[in-house]
């Protein structure tokens, strides 16, 4: 099994996962992941239209995504989770990547906004400072074209204490 | 030295046509239509009008996907115009002054989502104390003020102070650097093309980009022409091809009358739709846009507190293609009509689909269409042919405006049942491929006809040309060279090469390679 990125998406396949990150990181799958969202007719439907563009495009319980990532062979696949609390349990569970790009959080009630594209509230701050600690790069990068940029560093302004 | 009117009219034309790109986005404000007008303006309009082709050439692969502003040409192609078509300069010169230009048009637009951000806060409380009105005209307004304001200042400053300097800078620097700026020119062309190639870049589509450069290069066959044939091959290959099926298309069945909108209120729906990035913010996107779309149906079905709580659920984040984002706003009024629309649905809905459809709408757009359209007008600029402008618009018109309205229709009148039997048939995912290919052929058809990269190297005895690489290499194949700057590109922007960094590296090495001699190009 080759994760080719894994990214922190809550547009989930998007323009700029079809358009840009599929050919740069050379994925030939995506796998988007979330125990509530496998189950989101809403989701299922987005996914399906997803594949219109050619795109091999999965929605899976995080079970589920384990399960068939250890059977995927020679495939690079590109997971994509909605929020940092998917990845911590993927790489928790023994997804093994380098480095974590997050690319898009959209602003609801309670978060904050730290960069130009993503919004996090503390709990999730928190959560993306378990993830480095695990070893993990996390970076701020929306597309390849962009320099990436250390993500744990921009929550630190925004939020105190985060390793506590 | 532009007169003061004259910028005037420019800063105008800059404020009206990002505002037309950010609302209707009929492609009137294509980059062969800016530099047309402007030429206009400065009473030179074929000077424009090649400017203008050769800029929407240059940076059709730089697309705004998914809210991240890459350098946009627009206000770019208005001040290089207004300078090139006032000093009498080579188009070529225009290329170079482009690029700080378009760079600081990103920064303007990106400083102008963040002060928008402000005015999503100020529509949070009018909507929270039910002043739907007041957040109305905030939507409508906002963006006057800030993004399209900016752009009006940067153009009107750029064309009334900058001709000057710039002639003094053009002035100073030996001519034979301008004539190396042809070459370096081409050369960050190839990159802009090499931008849109390296997402479709797999088999059958570098087989038609080669098909699109033959007969550009071997045959000299003019766009149009190629555009038909080519489409005509593709038409025959894809409907002659067995396709996957999976499951049938779904039926829908109309609405009983008495529940539905009326045809007004429905098309002053579709009206609104058309200004959803009026006031585009960092913070939310489409947010303010989207509730201004919808609020008619919301007022329709609720009021009082219900109406705020259902107002206030469309002001999370949202960002979509706006032609992709019309069959989720039909959907949505669909739901509401049908009452079974909570606050909670509605959210899930738009979070669920905008970025699918996205990225559906994206690569359609981008990669395809807009390519195949774009390729054409500017290749009717270059040949100075006015019709130009007017075709990208037209062809704006008819595919952006009347996808907008079938889309919106489509997902009004299916509604939830689309939720229900989402069974997705393979006839988009072929239209789809067809496209792309057709759009891989004309930028093969480009990289044919229009960039000309030459090497004048020649070995001279006794005052005798005896040998020309340029000859020997035509033996091999016309437009080698030209083919070569391209894919080069191509491989290394696939090996990771940041785009900007490429196009600077290109432009650098043409500017070097030209003045020693090594390299030219033939101008447009």
């Amino acid at each position: 099994m080759t994760v080719a990125l894994m990214r922190v998406d809550d547009r989930l396949i998007h323009g700029q996962i079809t358009c840009a990150w599929l050919s740069f990181v050379n994925a030939n799958k995506i796998y988007v992941v979330g125990d509530q969202l496998a189950n989101d007719p809403i989701t299922i439907m987005g996914i399906k239209y997803s594949k219109v563009s050619g795109t091999d495009a999965y929605l899976f319980t995080v079970k589920d995504a384990l399960e068939n990532l250890k059977k995927s062979g020679s495939d690079r696949t590109m997971i994509i989770v909605k929020e940092p609390e998917t990845a911590l349990n993927l790489i928790e569970s023994g997804v093994k990547i380098d480095w974590l790009d997050v690319g898009q959080i959209g602003y609801k009630e309670g978060r904050k906004q730290v960069a130009q594209t993503v919004s996090v509230n503390e709990e999730e701050a928190r959560t993306f400072v378990k993830i480095k600690n695990l070893g993990v790069t996390v970076i701020y990068r929306q597309l390849p074209d962009h320099s990436p940029s250390d993500f744990i560093k921009t929550l630190e302004k925004h939020f105190a204490n985060l390793e506590a | 030295m532009a007169t003061i009117f004259q910028a005037f009219l420019c800063g105008l034309l800059a404020y009206t046509s990002r505002w037309e790109m950010e609302n209707l986005q009929t492609a009137f404000s294509s980059n062969t239509m800016l530099g047309f007008l402007t030429g206009i303006i400065f009473g030179n309009p074929l000077t424009g009008l090649v400017v203008g082709g050769t800029m929407d050439l240059l940076y059709l692969g730089l697309v705004e996907i998914g809210g991240a502003t890459p350098p946009r040409p627009h206000i770019a192609t208005i001040i290089t115009s207004a300078i090139v078509t006032e000093l009498g300069q080579p188009p070529a010169v225009a290329i170079a002054l482009s690029f700080p230009i378009a760079i600081l048009a990103a920064q303007l637009i990106n400083a102008a989502f963040i002060l928008n951000t402000g005015y999503m806060h100020y529509i949070d409380s009018l909507i929270a104390k039910g002043k739907f009105r007041t957040a109305e005209i905030v939507h409508l307004t906002g963006g006057l003020t800030t993004e399209f304001m900016f752009q009006g200042l940067a153009a009107f400053l750029g064309v009334w102070l900058g001709s000057g300097p710039i002639a003094a800078i053009y002035n100073a620097v030996p001519p034979a650097f301008w004539g190396s700026m042809i070459t370096a020119a081409q050369l960050v062309i190839c990159v802009g093309l090499a931008a849109l190639l390296r997402t479709i870049w797999k088999p059958e589509v570098i087989a038609f980009y080669l098909i699109g450069f033959g007969l550009a290069a071997f045959l000299h066959l003019p766009m149009v022409s190629m555009a038909l044939l080519i489409g005509a091959v593709a038409i025959y290959i894809f409907t002659t091809k067995k396709v996957e099926t999976t499951g049938s298309p779904e039926k829908v069945e109309e609405k009983p009358k008495e529940r539905r909108l009326s045809s007004s209120e429905f098309f002053k729906i579709f009206l609104r739709s058309l200004f959803l990035q009026n006031t585009f913010s960092s913070e939310r996107m489409q947010a303010s846009g989207y509730w201004y779309s919808i609020f008619p149906a919301l007022k329709k079905y609720y009021s009082g507190d219900e109406l705020i709580e259902n107002s206030k659920a469309h002001l999370e984040f949202y960002n979509t293609n706006p032609v992709t984002s019309q069959p989720i706003l039909g959907i949505n009024i669909a739901m509401i009509e049908e009452g079974v629309a909570t606050p909670e649905l509605q959210k899930n809905l738009k979070a669920g689909l905008m970025g699918p459809l996205a990225g559906v709408g994206d690569a359609i757009w981008w990669f395809s269409i807009s390519t195949i359209i774009t390729v054409l007008g500017a290749s009717m600029a270059l040949q100075g042919n006015y019709i130009a402008p007017f075709f990208i618009w037209g062809c704006g018109i008819v595919f952006i405006l009347g996808a907008k309205y079938v889309l919106l229709r489509y997902g009004y009148t299916a509604g939830l049942s689309l939720l229900k039997t989402a069974q997705v048939t393979g006839g988009i995912e072929r239209y789809l491929d067809l496209f792309t290919i057709v759009g891989a052929s004309m930028v093969g058809a480009v990289t044919g006809t229009w960039i000309g990269l030459y090497t004048p190297i020649e070995f001279v005895q006794g005052g005798v040309v005896i040998f020309k690489i340029q000859t020997a290499l035509d033996y091999i194949m016309p437009q080698l060279l030209s083919l070569i700057g391209t894919v080069s590109a191509v491989y290394l922007l696939r090996r990771g090469v940041s785009l900007f960094k490429l196009m600077i590296a290109y432009m650098l090495g043409g500017i070097v390679l030209g003045y020693l001699g090594l390299l030219a190009a033939v101008p447009f």
